[in-house]
Protein backbone atom coordinates (compact mmCIF):
# COMPACT_ATOMS: atom_id res chain seq x y z
CA UNK A 1 0.00 0.00 0.00
CA UNK A 2 2.05 3.28 -1.50
CA UNK A 3 0.33 6.00 1.13
CA UNK A 4 0.87 9.19 0.43
CA UNK A 5 -0.05 12.63 1.25
CA UNK A 6 -3.23 14.55 -0.63
CA UNK A 7 -0.98 17.60 -0.82
CA UNK A 8 1.40 15.59 -3.19
CA UNK A 9 -0.42 15.06 -5.97
CA UNK A 10 -2.06 17.47 -8.68
CA UNK A 11 -5.58 18.19 -8.50
CA UNK A 12 -5.60 16.64 -11.66
CA UNK A 13 -4.49 13.03 -10.82
CA UNK A 14 -6.47 13.71 -7.64
CA UNK A 15 -9.98 14.22 -9.60
CA UNK A 16 -9.06 11.33 -12.45
CA UNK A 17 -8.12 8.87 -8.97
CA UNK A 18 -11.44 10.20 -7.52
CA UNK A 19 -12.98 9.51 -10.87
CA UNK A 20 -12.17 5.98 -11.46
CA UNK A 21 -11.70 3.64 -9.01
CA UNK A 22 -11.30 6.47 -5.84
CA UNK A 23 -9.48 6.32 -3.38
CA UNK A 24 -8.39 5.38 0.34
CA UNK A 25 -8.69 8.19 2.43
CA UNK A 26 -7.29 8.01 5.88
CA UNK A 27 -9.25 10.43 8.63
CA UNK A 28 -8.01 8.97 11.73
CA UNK A 29 -9.08 7.04 13.30
CA UNK A 30 -11.57 5.90 10.08
CA UNK A 31 -10.67 4.51 7.29
CA UNK A 32 -12.97 6.37 3.50
CA UNK A 33 -13.42 4.69 0.31
CA UNK A 34 -14.22 8.18 -1.88
CA UNK A 35 -15.25 7.96 -5.38
CA UNK A 36 -16.80 11.10 -7.16
CA UNK A 37 -16.69 12.31 -10.35
CA UNK A 38 -17.79 16.11 -9.30
CA UNK A 39 -14.65 18.45 -9.69
CA UNK A 40 -16.06 20.56 -6.52
CA UNK A 41 -15.34 17.42 -5.09
CA UNK A 42 -11.50 17.22 -5.96
CA UNK A 43 -11.38 20.67 -5.46
CA UNK A 44 -12.04 20.59 -1.71
CA UNK A 45 -10.46 17.22 -1.15
CA UNK A 46 -7.09 18.43 -2.72
CA UNK A 47 -7.17 21.48 -0.55
CA UNK A 48 -8.80 20.79 2.26
CA UNK A 49 -7.19 17.37 2.78
CA UNK A 50 -3.66 18.53 1.94
CA UNK A 51 -1.98 17.16 5.35
CA UNK A 52 -4.24 13.74 4.82
CA UNK A 53 -3.04 10.51 3.06
CA UNK A 54 -4.57 8.84 0.88
CA UNK A 55 -4.00 5.24 -0.93
CA UNK A 56 -5.03 3.94 -3.89
CA UNK A 57 -3.91 0.07 -4.19
CA UNK A 58 -6.74 -1.79 -1.76
CA UNK A 59 -6.36 -2.29 1.98
CA UNK A 60 -7.53 -4.55 4.04
CA UNK A 61 -10.82 -2.56 5.88
CA UNK A 62 -12.61 0.86 4.80
CA UNK A 63 -14.73 2.12 7.87
CA UNK A 64 -17.03 3.48 4.98
CA UNK A 65 -17.45 3.36 1.41
CA UNK A 66 -18.89 6.77 -0.18
CA UNK A 67 -19.76 8.16 -3.52
CA UNK A 68 -20.82 11.67 -4.30
CA UNK A 69 -22.25 11.10 -7.67
CA UNK A 70 -23.80 13.47 -10.19
CA UNK A 71 -28.03 13.10 -10.55
CA UNK A 72 -28.90 15.69 -12.84
CA UNK A 73 -26.61 17.02 -15.49
CA UNK A 74 -28.34 20.11 -17.36
CA UNK A 75 -31.01 21.32 -15.83
CA UNK A 76 -31.02 21.85 -12.18
CA UNK A 77 -28.47 19.76 -11.38
CA UNK A 78 -28.23 17.62 -8.25
CA UNK A 79 -25.84 15.62 -6.58
CA UNK A 80 -26.06 12.64 -4.09
CA UNK A 81 -24.66 10.84 -1.45
CA UNK A 82 -23.77 6.83 -1.82
CA UNK A 83 -23.27 4.99 1.49
CA UNK A 84 -22.43 1.53 1.34
CA UNK A 85 -24.71 1.76 -2.66
CA UNK A 86 -27.21 3.33 -0.81
CA UNK A 87 -28.42 6.70 -0.80
CA UNK A 88 -29.85 8.03 2.69
CA UNK A 89 -30.84 11.45 1.77
CA UNK A 90 -32.49 13.45 -0.87
CA UNK A 91 -30.24 15.18 -3.68
CA UNK A 92 -28.80 18.49 -3.00
CA UNK A 93 -27.90 21.14 -5.09
CA UNK A 94 -24.75 20.10 -7.37
CA UNK A 95 -22.71 22.74 -5.83
CA UNK A 96 -22.93 21.67 -2.72
CA UNK A 97 -21.48 18.37 -3.50
CA UNK A 98 -18.45 18.82 -1.16
CA UNK A 99 -20.68 20.31 1.77
CA UNK A 100 -22.65 17.32 1.00
CA UNK A 101 -19.87 14.80 1.05
CA UNK A 102 -19.05 16.66 4.79
CA UNK A 103 -22.26 15.87 6.03
CA UNK A 104 -22.76 12.42 4.95
CA UNK A 105 -19.04 11.70 7.08
CA UNK A 106 -20.67 13.34 9.98
CA UNK A 107 -24.15 10.98 9.66
CA UNK A 108 -21.54 7.83 8.75
CA UNK A 109 -19.95 8.32 12.03
CA UNK A 110 -22.81 9.54 14.24
CA UNK A 111 -24.58 6.56 12.98
CA UNK A 112 -22.44 3.30 13.24
CA UNK A 113 -19.30 4.18 15.27
CA UNK A 114 -20.69 2.94 18.71
CA UNK A 115 -17.49 2.03 19.88
CA UNK A 116 -17.49 5.58 21.06
CA UNK A 117 -20.51 7.85 22.28
CA UNK A 118 -20.55 10.85 19.95
CA UNK A 119 -21.34 13.67 21.12
CA UNK A 120 -22.20 16.85 18.82
CA UNK A 121 -18.90 19.41 19.75
CA UNK A 122 -16.54 20.86 18.94
CA UNK A 123 -12.65 19.38 20.54
CA UNK A 124 -9.74 20.82 21.19
CA UNK A 125 -6.41 19.92 23.23
CA UNK A 126 -3.91 22.02 24.71
CA UNK A 127 -1.29 20.68 27.08
CA UNK A 128 -2.70 17.36 26.91
CA UNK A 129 -6.21 18.54 28.11
CA UNK A 130 -9.55 18.52 25.90
CA UNK A 131 -11.79 21.56 25.73
CA UNK A 132 -15.24 20.18 24.34
CA UNK A 133 -17.48 23.02 23.04
CA UNK A 134 -21.00 21.25 22.63
CA UNK A 135 -23.78 23.88 21.30
CA UNK A 136 -26.63 24.23 18.81
CA UNK A 137 -26.40 25.79 15.62
CA UNK A 138 -25.97 29.43 15.24
CA UNK A 139 -24.31 29.70 18.66
CA UNK A 140 -20.98 29.99 17.46
CA UNK A 141 -19.30 27.09 18.18
CA UNK A 142 -17.30 26.54 14.72
CA UNK A 143 -15.77 29.96 14.41
CA UNK A 144 -14.64 29.67 17.94
CA UNK A 145 -12.95 26.43 17.10
CA UNK A 146 -11.48 27.64 14.30
CA UNK A 147 -9.91 30.94 15.83
CA UNK A 148 -8.66 28.69 18.88
CA UNK A 149 -6.86 25.94 16.30
CA UNK A 150 -5.03 29.18 15.13
CA UNK A 151 -4.47 30.00 18.45
CA UNK A 152 -2.16 27.08 20.09
CA UNK A 153 -4.99 24.64 20.51
CA UNK A 154 -4.78 21.70 18.28
CA UNK A 155 -8.40 20.23 16.54
CA UNK A 156 -9.43 17.06 17.22
CA UNK A 157 -12.89 17.37 16.11
CA UNK A 158 -15.06 20.47 14.88
CA UNK A 159 -17.99 18.47 14.33
CA UNK A 160 -17.95 15.60 16.95
CA UNK A 161 -16.71 14.28 19.94
CA UNK A 162 -15.54 10.97 20.09
CA UNK A 163 -15.46 9.63 23.85
CA UNK A 164 -14.33 6.13 24.81
CA UNK A 165 -16.49 4.91 27.73
CA UNK A 166 -13.56 2.82 28.78
CA UNK A 167 -10.67 4.80 29.12
CA UNK A 168 -12.81 8.15 29.27
CA UNK A 169 -10.37 9.53 26.81
CA UNK A 170 -11.03 11.48 23.37
CA UNK A 171 -10.65 10.30 20.16
CA UNK A 172 -8.83 12.85 17.69
CA UNK A 173 -10.92 12.71 13.98
CA UNK A 174 -9.40 16.17 12.32
CA UNK A 175 -11.04 17.34 9.40
CA UNK A 176 -12.08 20.34 7.75
CA UNK A 177 -14.14 23.14 10.23
CA UNK A 178 -17.68 24.04 8.42
CA UNK A 179 -17.92 27.80 8.53
CA UNK A 180 -21.90 29.60 8.29
CA UNK A 181 -22.12 32.42 6.64
CA UNK A 182 -20.81 35.56 8.86
CA UNK A 183 -18.28 33.42 10.16
CA UNK A 184 -16.57 32.69 6.59
CA UNK A 185 -15.71 36.93 6.43
CA UNK A 186 -14.61 36.65 9.91
CA UNK A 187 -11.60 34.24 9.70
CA UNK A 188 -11.05 34.46 6.20
CA UNK A 189 -10.28 38.60 7.43
CA UNK A 190 -8.59 37.04 11.24
CA UNK A 191 -6.21 34.47 9.20
CA UNK A 192 -5.44 35.85 5.45
CA UNK A 193 -3.35 32.34 5.20
CA UNK A 194 -6.35 30.24 5.84
CA UNK A 195 -6.74 27.52 3.45
CA UNK A 196 -10.94 28.01 2.52
CA UNK A 197 -12.38 25.23 0.20
CA UNK A 198 -15.21 25.71 -2.12
CA UNK A 199 -18.35 28.10 -1.01
CA UNK A 200 -21.86 26.67 -1.38
CA UNK A 201 -24.13 29.58 -1.37
CA UNK A 202 -28.45 28.92 -0.49
CA UNK A 203 -27.59 25.83 1.54
CA UNK A 204 -29.69 24.72 4.21
CA UNK A 205 -27.61 26.27 6.30
CA UNK A 206 -27.17 29.53 4.28
CA UNK A 207 -23.64 30.13 2.49
CA UNK A 208 -21.05 27.52 3.82
CA UNK A 209 -17.28 27.02 3.65
CA UNK A 210 -14.71 24.58 4.95
CA UNK A 211 -11.41 25.18 6.67
CA UNK A 212 -8.52 23.08 6.33
CA UNK A 213 -7.15 21.59 9.70
CA UNK A 214 -3.68 22.88 10.66
CA UNK A 215 -0.83 20.09 9.93
CA UNK A 216 -0.22 20.00 13.44
CA UNK A 217 -3.69 18.60 14.22
CA UNK A 218 -3.86 16.16 11.29
CA UNK A 219 -0.62 14.90 12.29
CA UNK A 220 -1.00 14.60 16.33
CA UNK A 221 -4.33 12.60 15.14
CA UNK A 222 -3.15 9.73 17.23
CA UNK A 223 -2.51 11.29 20.77
CA UNK A 224 -6.10 11.11 22.80
CA UNK A 225 -6.46 13.59 25.32
CA UNK A 226 -8.50 13.69 29.03
CA UNK A 227 -11.64 16.28 29.02
CA UNK A 228 -11.02 18.87 31.39
CA UNK A 229 -13.44 21.57 30.01
CA UNK A 230 -16.68 21.39 28.82
CA UNK A 231 -17.69 25.00 27.76
CA UNK A 232 -21.35 25.24 26.22
CA UNK A 233 -20.34 29.01 24.22
CA UNK A 234 -23.15 31.30 23.08
CA UNK A 235 -22.35 34.13 20.58
CA UNK A 236 -25.08 36.86 21.43
CA UNK A 237 -24.43 40.66 19.69
CA UNK A 238 -22.71 42.87 21.90
CA UNK A 239 -22.94 41.01 24.95
CA UNK A 240 -20.24 41.26 28.02
CA UNK A 241 -17.74 38.55 28.58
CA UNK A 242 -19.37 36.17 30.75
CA UNK A 243 -17.80 32.76 32.06
CA UNK A 244 -20.34 30.91 34.53
CA UNK A 245 -19.55 27.64 35.93
CA UNK A 246 -22.49 24.98 35.20
CA UNK A 247 -24.07 22.62 38.01
CA UNK A 248 -22.18 19.16 37.00
CA UNK A 249 -25.80 17.49 36.97
CA UNK A 250 -27.20 20.34 34.48
CA UNK A 251 -24.13 19.42 32.10
CA UNK A 252 -24.68 15.77 32.27
CA UNK A 253 -28.51 16.87 31.34
CA UNK A 254 -27.12 19.10 28.38
CA UNK A 255 -24.20 16.53 27.21
CA UNK A 256 -26.53 13.87 26.88
CA UNK A 257 -28.82 15.92 24.91
CA UNK A 258 -25.96 16.61 22.35
CA UNK A 259 -24.71 13.13 22.30
CA UNK A 260 -26.36 10.85 19.23
CA UNK A 261 -25.50 7.53 20.94
CA UNK A 262 -25.11 7.57 24.28
CA UNK A 263 -28.31 5.82 24.58
CA UNK A 264 -26.31 2.53 22.67
CA UNK A 265 -23.82 1.85 25.74
CA UNK A 266 -27.01 1.72 28.84
CA UNK A 267 -25.35 2.58 32.04
CA UNK A 268 -22.26 2.20 30.89
CA UNK A 269 -22.38 5.18 28.37
CA UNK A 270 -24.77 7.08 31.42
CA UNK A 271 -21.66 6.94 33.53
CA UNK A 272 -19.11 7.81 30.70
CA UNK A 273 -21.00 10.78 30.40
CA UNK A 274 -21.17 11.21 34.32
CA UNK A 275 -17.39 10.42 34.70
CA UNK A 276 -16.58 13.01 32.34
CA UNK A 277 -18.74 15.74 34.16
CA UNK A 278 -16.92 14.53 37.49
CA UNK A 279 -13.51 15.28 35.37
CA UNK A 280 -14.14 18.70 33.66
CA UNK A 281 -14.57 22.04 34.88
CA UNK A 282 -18.12 22.89 33.17
CA UNK A 283 -18.90 26.44 32.55
CA UNK A 284 -21.47 28.52 30.19
CA UNK A 285 -20.00 31.07 27.93
CA UNK A 286 -21.75 34.11 26.53
CA UNK A 287 -19.36 36.79 24.31
CA UNK A 288 -19.19 38.99 21.25
CA UNK A 289 -16.12 39.81 20.75
CA UNK A 290 -14.14 36.55 19.43
CA UNK A 291 -10.54 38.45 20.91
CA UNK A 292 -12.03 38.35 24.75
CA UNK A 293 -13.39 34.81 24.13
CA UNK A 294 -9.89 33.42 22.92
CA UNK A 295 -7.86 35.22 26.32
CA UNK A 296 -10.99 33.28 28.39
CA UNK A 297 -9.67 30.14 27.36
CA UNK A 298 -6.49 31.27 27.47
CA UNK A 299 -7.07 31.55 31.19
CA UNK A 300 -8.60 28.61 31.68
CA UNK A 301 -5.44 26.52 29.93
CA UNK A 302 -3.28 27.61 32.34
CA UNK A 303 -5.38 27.25 35.51
CA UNK A 304 -5.35 24.39 37.65
CA UNK B 1 -50.07 14.58 54.84
CA UNK B 2 -51.40 11.25 57.15
CA UNK B 3 -48.97 8.53 57.33
CA UNK B 4 -50.71 5.10 58.04
CA UNK B 5 -48.45 2.51 60.45
CA UNK B 6 -48.10 0.33 57.31
CA UNK B 7 -46.59 3.30 54.95
CA UNK B 8 -44.29 3.88 57.44
CA UNK B 9 -42.58 0.17 57.84
CA UNK B 10 -43.06 -1.45 54.49
CA UNK B 11 -39.70 -1.53 53.06
CA UNK B 12 -38.43 -0.09 49.58
CA UNK B 13 -35.70 -0.99 47.76
CA UNK B 14 -33.94 0.71 44.13
CA UNK B 15 -35.35 -0.89 40.86
CA UNK B 16 -32.01 -1.88 40.05
CA UNK B 17 -30.05 -2.93 37.94
CA UNK B 18 -33.03 -0.74 35.58
CA UNK B 19 -32.44 2.13 37.26
CA UNK B 20 -29.27 3.69 37.91
CA UNK B 21 -28.00 7.12 38.75
CA UNK B 22 -25.39 9.93 40.24
CA UNK B 23 -25.30 12.13 42.33
CA UNK B 24 -23.41 15.39 43.11
CA UNK B 25 -23.32 17.86 45.92
CA UNK B 26 -25.95 19.84 44.11
CA UNK B 27 -28.35 17.05 42.88
CA UNK B 28 -28.26 14.17 40.60
CA UNK B 29 -29.16 12.39 37.80
CA UNK B 30 -30.96 9.10 37.35
CA UNK B 31 -30.65 7.06 34.38
CA UNK B 32 -33.56 4.40 32.75
CA UNK B 33 -32.11 1.88 31.24
CA UNK B 34 -35.82 0.68 29.85
CA UNK B 35 -35.53 3.21 27.16
CA UNK B 36 -32.14 5.03 28.03
CA UNK B 37 -33.89 8.60 29.32
CA UNK B 38 -31.93 10.60 31.72
CA UNK B 39 -33.82 12.52 34.77
CA UNK B 40 -32.27 15.44 37.06
CA UNK B 41 -33.09 15.22 40.50
CA UNK B 42 -32.98 16.95 43.80
CA UNK B 43 -30.58 16.57 46.23
CA UNK B 44 -32.99 15.09 48.71
CA UNK B 45 -34.10 12.61 45.72
CA UNK B 46 -30.76 11.75 45.23
CA UNK B 47 -30.24 11.44 48.40
CA UNK B 48 -33.18 8.89 48.97
CA UNK B 49 -31.57 6.67 46.26
CA UNK B 50 -28.17 6.99 47.47
CA UNK B 51 -29.41 5.36 50.77
CA UNK B 52 -31.47 2.84 49.31
CA UNK B 53 -28.29 1.58 47.38
CA UNK B 54 -26.13 2.02 50.34
CA UNK B 55 -27.48 0.71 52.97
CA UNK B 56 -30.23 -1.81 50.97
CA UNK B 57 -34.37 -2.58 51.94
CA UNK B 58 -35.83 0.40 53.92
CA UNK B 59 -38.48 1.99 55.49
CA UNK B 60 -39.65 5.48 55.00
CA UNK B 61 -38.71 6.10 58.58
CA UNK B 62 -35.30 4.43 58.49
CA UNK B 63 -34.68 6.50 55.27
CA UNK B 64 -35.34 9.34 57.19
CA UNK B 65 -33.23 8.74 60.14
CA UNK B 66 -30.46 7.70 57.69
CA UNK B 67 -31.32 11.37 55.72
CA UNK B 68 -31.33 13.42 58.44
CA UNK B 69 -28.54 11.69 60.40
CA UNK B 70 -27.06 14.30 62.93
CA UNK B 71 -29.59 16.62 62.63
CA UNK B 72 -32.86 17.05 64.81
CA UNK B 73 -35.84 15.22 63.43
CA UNK B 74 -39.02 17.69 63.57
CA UNK B 75 -42.64 16.80 62.99
CA UNK B 76 -43.83 15.93 59.24
CA UNK B 77 -40.18 15.13 58.18
CA UNK B 78 -41.32 11.73 57.64
CA UNK B 79 -44.07 12.56 55.97
CA UNK B 80 -42.06 14.46 53.60
CA UNK B 81 -40.01 11.33 52.73
CA UNK B 82 -42.36 9.12 52.39
CA UNK B 83 -44.13 11.92 49.69
CA UNK B 84 -40.70 11.85 48.05
CA UNK B 85 -40.62 7.85 47.86
CA UNK B 86 -44.01 7.70 46.90
CA UNK B 87 -43.09 9.82 43.62
CA UNK B 88 -39.82 7.76 43.22
CA UNK B 89 -42.23 4.66 43.41
CA UNK B 90 -44.66 5.67 40.86
CA UNK B 91 -41.78 6.58 38.58
CA UNK B 92 -40.59 3.34 39.28
CA UNK B 93 -37.39 4.11 40.08
CA UNK B 94 -38.22 2.56 43.89
CA UNK B 95 -40.17 -0.23 44.11
CA UNK B 96 -41.38 -2.28 47.68
CA UNK B 97 -38.56 -4.96 48.67
CA UNK B 98 -39.91 -8.55 47.61
CA UNK B 99 -42.01 -7.32 44.25
CA UNK B 100 -39.35 -7.91 41.99
CA UNK B 101 -40.80 -7.65 38.03
CA UNK B 102 -38.80 -10.95 36.35
CA UNK B 103 -37.56 -7.76 34.35
CA UNK B 104 -36.04 -6.02 36.66
CA UNK B 105 -38.77 -2.85 35.69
Amino acid sequence: MNRRLVAEVSLGELQGCLKQSGIFLSIPPFVVHLRSSIPVVAHGVHDLYAHHEFWLDGGDFVDFRIAVNPRRRFLKPLCEFEFDGRTPFTPLAYQEAFAFMEWGLNWCVSSHCHDWISIHAAVLERGGRALILPAPPGSGKSTLCAALMFHGWRLMSDEMTLLDPQTGLVTASPRPISLKNASIDILRRREPDAVMGPIAHDTLKGTVCHLRATRDSVQRAAEPAMPAWVVFPRYEAGAALSLERRAPAQGLMELQRNSFNRHVHGHAGFHALADLVDHCQIHDLRYSQLDEALACFGNLSVGP
Amino acid sequence: MHLGALSVVRKYTLNAPRFDFRCWADGGVVHDASDASLYEVTLAAAEVLRILREVGASSTQEISEQLMAGEAMAPGDVALVDELVQQLAAWGAVRLAGHESPSGG
